[in-house]
């Protein structure tokens, strides 16, 4: 607004000094004129010194010729104009071959005669000349207060456009405050408002996690407490059936406490990475897959399964070796547990597969695996919490890893492949 | 054998106590960690069984002082503790270890690798030997670094016998060529894991082929 202000004084003071100065002008001509007549009447001239004399200027836009009684030119502004004839002059006008004239003619009590004839279109000249000394400056303000305004409004949203943009990029689990420092007045409600959000909404998730945390741990203490009595028990002294009965028991124990870990798992996998990255570094892959396909191996073969790896990339990855062990292992468990009588794990340079010979997984359970307590149609509450895929999932989109599915009804089998991250630089999430 | 059982919660510590009194233990046991510094500072005990999550003072203040006035069995040696705690996460596990606690347990536990351990604690403060590890007519003993088949005495390369040591003490488990080279050579060499076959191979010249198993491209087995 100021701006448009400012634009409108200057064009208003440019117009009043344009419009003086054509003004100015014309009335100089008009004073050199009359003042040239008055000295030649009586047969003097104007001493040059005395005027700043422009030959030129003072025929501007008027003709004045005096003459005496006998009819004598005494003076005579266009000397190259024609005389006027009687009836001309009578009627008031008359033409030329440059211009119109309005003629007046008076006569003095002495007989002079006197004749100021004006440019027909010299009002409209002086006018023009006015209204053209106007149209520049008006122009001009009428450009800048189309422009202004949108340069004004452009430059003020930009701090927006900022915001959303940096709004955009973030992950969901990407709530550290945002940056204020530079922000204009009018953006800092907002950005402290949003900020006040993050925050609770961070308090929010810690509270979560600590409670998953705290709850999978307060369960593991009843637990115990079960498990350990009943292994307190001297198994020796029970009949057969109390035997089968208390090792159901401890069974079912067991298949509580690891709810409870996978629980906690799974709460930990969600987990933000708080402040950016997570404590990601260079990790062997190759080294970290032998190692979780050896510790699976002889479980895979006591179910009557064969593994083969094939591991072609030694180059490291950047994640959390643990988050790909946990990974590993749920797959390779669960291609044991499901899949067919071969298992193969095959490493390259983009992804690692975990692929088996099983009844594959019908296309509508597709997406729902890797939901949390989802289990397939021929799996029970017996074989795992539902919780694996699930866990493995977010285990890999907080090393920025992607874990996908392929799998083909009629025994073709399922495979998993777990995608590394592209590029030198992971995301933090 | 004389256990400090440190434990607030009535039920699991019944439990426990009940089972080592049967394995022969004599057990003391405290809900606190006052109350276990008293009984420490009063008697002498072979092994401490310790609860983290503790009323009042908590574990690791516990394990802390403990380690700190320098507790000690009858025999003048430090006195073992195995932790038993329902956290799991590493930083847990890492500074009970650091502050001086010989083992740890998560909780719900076995009660039988509770036992197993808790021998194992006690036998190793008292300084007797590590057990001969035994397979057939093999015998490998850690402590005098010998290696008997029918019993004649097997002559094998040093790193070679680290090998089968860490296999034999492996039994069941495969092992994966990596962490034997990480055995061998510790994590900075970068080792190279086909030097393992090496060793592999100077075992199998002298105690036969079929005790240890390739797992190909993964590791080594010796099966049960």
């Amino acid at each position: 607004m100021p701006l448009v202000l400012m634009i409108w004084i200057a064009a208003s003071i440019a117009i009043v000094i344009n419009a003086r100065l054509e003004l100015n002008a014309s009335f100089d001509a008009q004073a050199q004129l009359m003042a040239t007549a008055l000295a030649r009447v009586d047969n003097e001239s104007i001493a040059l010194r005395s005027l700043d004399w422009d030959p030129d200027h003072y025929r501007d836009g008027y003709l004045l010729r005096v003459t005496d009684a006998n009819g004598t030119v005494l003076f005579d502004s266009h000397p190259d104009t024609r005389p006027f004839s009687e009836e001309e002059r009578l009627e008031g006008n008359a033409g030329t071959d440059d211009a119109g004239w309005q003629i007046s003619h008076f006569w003095t009590s002495g007989g002079r005669g006197i004749l100021i004839a004006r440019h027909e279109n010299s009002a409209d000249d002086l006018l023009g000349a006015i209204a053209l000394a106007a149209i520049l400056p008006l122009g001009f303000v009428f450009a800048a207060s189309v422009i202004a305004p949108l340069v004004v409004v452009r430059s003020g949203l930009r701090p927006l456009t900022r915001l959303s943009r940096d709004l955009r990029q973030r992950a969901p689990t990407q709530l550290q405050p945002l940056e204020d420092a530079e922000a204009p007045d009018e953006l800092r409600p907002i950005l402290t408002s949003l900020n006040n959000l993050f925050q609770s909404i961070e308090a929010f998730l810690s509270r979560e996690r600590q409670f998953v945390d705290d709850a999978a741990h307060e369960l593991r203490t009843p637990l115990t407490a079960i498990k350990a009595q009943c292994q307190a028990i001297d198994a020796t002294q029970l009949d057969p059936n109390s035997k089968r009965r208390f090792e159901n028991i401890l069974t079912g124990v067991d298949r509580a406490a690891n709810l409870a870990n996978r629980l906690l798992d799974q709460a930990r996998a969600e987990q933000p990475q708080l402040g950016g990255a997570p404590d990601l570094s260079r990790c062997d892959v190759d080294v970290v897959l032998r190692r979780t396909v050896a510790d699976l191996y002889p479980l895979a073969e006591a179910r009557g399964r064969h593994i083969t790896l094939s591991a072609d990339n030694t180059v490291p990855v950047i994640c959390r070796a643990e988050d790909v062990a946990d990974i590993l292992r749920n797959l390779i468990e669960n291609a044991v547990k499901y899949g067919g009588s071969d298992i193969r794990v095959a490493l390259t340079a983009e992804r690692i597969t975990v692929s088996d010979n099983g009844p594959g997984i019908p296309v509508e359970a597709q997406e729902k695996v890797f939901e949390r307590f989802y289990r397939g149609a021929e799996t029970s509450a017996e074989d795992g919490t539902g919780l694996g895929l699930s866990i493995a999932a977010a285990l890999a989109r907080r090393n920025g890893m992607q874990l996908t599915l392929t799998s083909m009804e009629g025994g073709t089998g399922t495979q998993f492949s777990l995608y590394f991250p592209k590029g030198p630089d992971v995301a933090g999430v | 054998m004389r256990v400090l059982l440190v434990e607030d919660d009535a039920l699991i510590a019944d439990a426990i106590e009940v089972t080592l009194r049967r394995e022969g233990f004599h057990v003391d046991w405290v809900a606190d960690g006052l109350s276990a510094e008293e009984a420490l500072a009063s008697s002498a005990f072979d092994l401490v069984l310790l609860d983290l999550g503790l009323p009042g003072q908590d574990g690791i203040t516990l394990l802390r002082w403990l380690r700190g006035q320098g507790g000690h069995n009858a025999q003048g040696k430090q006195i073992p503790v195995i932790i038993l705690t329902a956290r799991e996460a590493v930083e847990n596990r890492i500074e009970g270890l650091d502050l001086g606690a010989d083992d740890y347990m998560v909780k719900p536990f076995d009660m039988q690798e509770l036992m197993a351990r808790a021998r194992a604690m006690i036998r190793r403060a008292n300084g007797r030997a590590v057990p001969a590890l035994e397979i057939g007519d093999i015998i490998l003993d850690p402590a005098a670094r010998t290696l008997r088949k029918d019993n004649t005495l097997i002559d094998l390369p040093p790193l070679a016998f680290q090998v089968l040591q860490v296999l034999l003490e492996r039994r069941g488990r495969v092992v994966s060529k990596d962490d034997l080279a990480q055995v061998l050579y510790g994590w900075d060499d970068g080792a190279e894991s086909n030097t393992v076959e090496v060793y592999i191979s100077q075992i199998r010249r002298r105690l036969g082929t079929d005790l240890i198993r390739t797992i190909r491209g993964i590791g080594y087995v010796i099966d049960q």
